[in-house]
């Protein structure tokens, strides 16, 4: 292709300036830095998660508020003793409420140090003899109207033959007071 | 306003007229010309080029002339036929006519309606180098031309724009430039008749009149072949012819026509003169009409393009080149625009991450706070419901159970019956009741079922309690 001298010139200005061009994008700030590429959609997401976010900032106030008022509550059913103290307590208790329901005790086994919730300890106490259903049935009924919160983890019954008697195991825990 | 060039290109020399248009009345801007002294096509541009810088004259609108000597005019009847196959005969009858191969040449043409059916044809054919040569020339100048006119009809374009009421139809025109002699008719509708050849010389380097003589004799024999009822009766003298001695005489006594007929082409009197142009440049009535062509007021409709050379097509590609580089330029241009645009939304976020950072890390903070006391709470709850899952377990069991079934053994771990075993009468009916209970119809049947010494039916069934029916 035989060009003038004029138009050799202006594809030479074509070509230099395209060179300016790349030298300036891709010399110093086009190419994106390791790891840089893709970002901008995290950060779109990020800005609309953090707008969504401050927009709801009321209501998790308001809610956390609701929740640092209701576990205090629920906390009150806990013995607010060490879990020694609370032991002698919840043994006491189950004695008296054993003897109220007409519940023979053959047998009290201890349990300490049971998983439990952070700042709590967890006891246990479970208990074995003989008794009527009507007498199980009524101690069961008793512990749900104990000013603490005595929850029943494990039931063994077993029906004795030519008696009307119960074999029982029942296995009770609640949650104290985690020594400092 | 508008200006034109009209550039008369002879052997000799040349001779350029600018025209502007001012309103409809066309007026000379300016008027020069020159002799070769060469006859290279580029040294003759770069002469065009310095003559016209020097006299300021305009490089654009430029309509140069093609020697008539060098190409064959024709003047033809033909049929009537569509403009493409009109061409194609043209062609054919050209091929037929010139001494160039087929594709050596270029040629134009203009028709003419007649009385009858058929239609008259003016044609002109160039050899393509010719035509070739004379726009490297001008490309070297820099002069900006698209078509070329025979020389010839520059100057019929001048008398016919300014001798409208001329009536003295069919005329003879005889040009003398310096190196070349034309003669042509000139009737109501075009050329009828051209003759161009160089000059005759006798022995002393002198114009042959004698020569001119016989031409003119052989050219009243034909004419009066062609035209038996309208010979011409007046002639025009352009160039150097009007300053031949005795050539007035001459030229009426071969024409065949009275001496007082025989005149001086009209000067441009009725241009806007200026006292300070020189008018007397052979070729300036060719070149005036030119002039005329370039500002659009007359169409002699013959006009020659220079052939798709090389150059052309090379040029072409140059464009088409740079077309494509203008479009990567865009493109380039577009990916720059649209990578500083995420640049700076990137860093607006960024600075919409760090103006809300505190806030945000502080409702997180509340948020995992919330998430622990709901666990929390979610504990308690569930503490209190173990509490009460054997107490449900038995109200439920003695709700839907049938009469006389009695429970031998029970192991509940939480909410998991590990065993459960008893007697009943039916057990088909009993299934049927425990299927049909949402807290207890995921208990599965274990062993056998079997008979005891009663006739019961003894089961052992284990499984999850279900949390379906209002107990949790």
């Amino acid at each position: 292709m035989a060009l003038t001298k004029k138009d050799r010139w202006l594809l030479i200005i074509i070509l230099l300036s395209l060179l300016i061009l790349a030298w300036r994008f891709w010399g110093t700030n086009f190419i994106p830095a390791p790891g840089e590429t893709g970002t901008i959609d995290e950060l779109r997401q990020k800005v609309y998660l953090d707008r969504r976010l401050l927009a709801q900032s009321e209501k998790i106030k308001d809610k956390t508020r609701q929740l640092h008022q209701a576990v205090p509550k629920w906390e009150t059913l806990f013995y607010q003793v060490p879990p020694e103290d609370a032991m002698i307590d919840l043994v006491t208790t189950m004695d008296s409420l054993t003897g109220k329901s007409g519940l023979s005790i053959r047998e009290k086994q201890l349990h300490w140090n049971m998983p439990g919730p952070e700042g709590w300890s967890k006891i246990g106490v479970t208990l074995s003899g003989r008794a009527g259903f009507q007498q199980l049935t009524g101690f069961l009924n008793e512990l749900s109207n104990l000013e603490r919160l005595v929850t029943v983890e494990k039931v063994q019954i077993q029906a004795e033959q030519h008696t009307n008697l119960l074999s029982y195991h029942l296995t009770l825990s609640a949650l104290a007071k985690k020594a400092d | 306003m508008k200006k034109a060039v009209g550039l008369d290109i002879r052997k000799d020399g040349w001779t350029a007229v600018e025209l502007k248009l001012t309103g409809k009345k066309p007026e000379i801007v300016a008027v020069t010309g020159g002799e070769w002294d060469t006859t290279d096509p580029v040294s003759r541009g770069k002469l065009l080029n310095r003559a016209f810088a020097g006299y300021g004259i305009s490089k654009r609108n430029i309509v140069p002339s093609l020697p008539s000597e060098a190409g064959h005019w024709e003047r033809r009847t033909f049929p009537p036929l569509p403009l493409s196959s009109l061409q194609a005969a043209v062609r054919t009858d050209l091929e037929a006519q010139v001494p160039w191969p087929e594709k050596k040449f270029v040629f134009s043409f203009r028709e003419w309606k007649t009385e009858g059916e058929k239609i008259e044809v003016e044609s002109f054919a160039c050899p393509k180098q010719v035509v070739d040569d004379r726009f490297l020339m001008l490309k070297t100048a820099s002069l900006k031309s698209s078509y070329f006119l025979p020389r010839v009809y520059g100057i019929v374009n001048y008398f016919l724009f300014y001798h409208r009421d001329f009536s003295s139809f069919p005329a003879f025109f005889i040009e003398l430039t310096p190196l070349a002699t034309e003669i042509f008719l000139l009737g109501r509708q075009g050329i009828i008749h051209l003759r161009s050849f160089p000059n005759p010389l006798n022995s002393e380097g002198v114009y042959d009149l004698k020569a001119l003589a016989g031409e003119l004799k052989l050219t009243r024999f034909l004419l009066r072949k062609i035209l038996p009822e309208e010979y011409p009766k007046r002639c025009y003298l352009l160039g150097l012819a009007g300053l031949q001695k005795d050539s007035l005489a001459l030229i009426a006594g071969h024409l065949g026509i009275a001496e007082e007929q025989v005149g001086i082409f009209p000067q441009p009197e009725s241009f806007s003169r200026r006292h300070d142009m020189d008018y007397d440049y052979p070729g300036f009535f060719s070149a005036a009409g030119l002039a005329l062509e370039g500002l659009g007021l007359v169409r002699s409709g013959l006009s020659l393009s220079p052939s798709p050379s090389g150059k052309t097509v090379g040029k072409s590609i140059f464009w088409a080149s740079g077309l494509l580089v203008a479009g990567l330029l865009f493109a380039l241009g577009g990916v720059i625009l649209r990578h500083d645009r995420l640049r700076k939304e990137e860093a607006f976020l960024h600075d919409r991450l760090q103006e809300n950072q505190e806030e945000t890390a502080e409702i997180r903070q509340l948020l995992n706070e919330q998430q622990a006391l709901e666990e929390k709470l979610a504990y308690y709850s569930g503490l209190q419901k173990k509490q009460l899952v054997i107490l449900d377990f038995l109200a439920e069991w003695e709700r839907v159970v049938p009469m006389h079934t009695i429970i031998t053994a029970l192991v509940l771990d939480g909410k998991q019956v590990s065993r459960l075993s008893g007697y009943t009468p039916s057990f088909t009916v009993l299934y049927q009741a425990i299927l049909n209970s949402p807290y207890l119809k995921n208990l599965e049947v274990k062993e056998g079922i079997t008979v005891n010494q009663e006739g019961m039916e003894v089961f052992h069934l284990s499984g999850p309690l279900g949390g379906e029916n209002g107990f949790d």
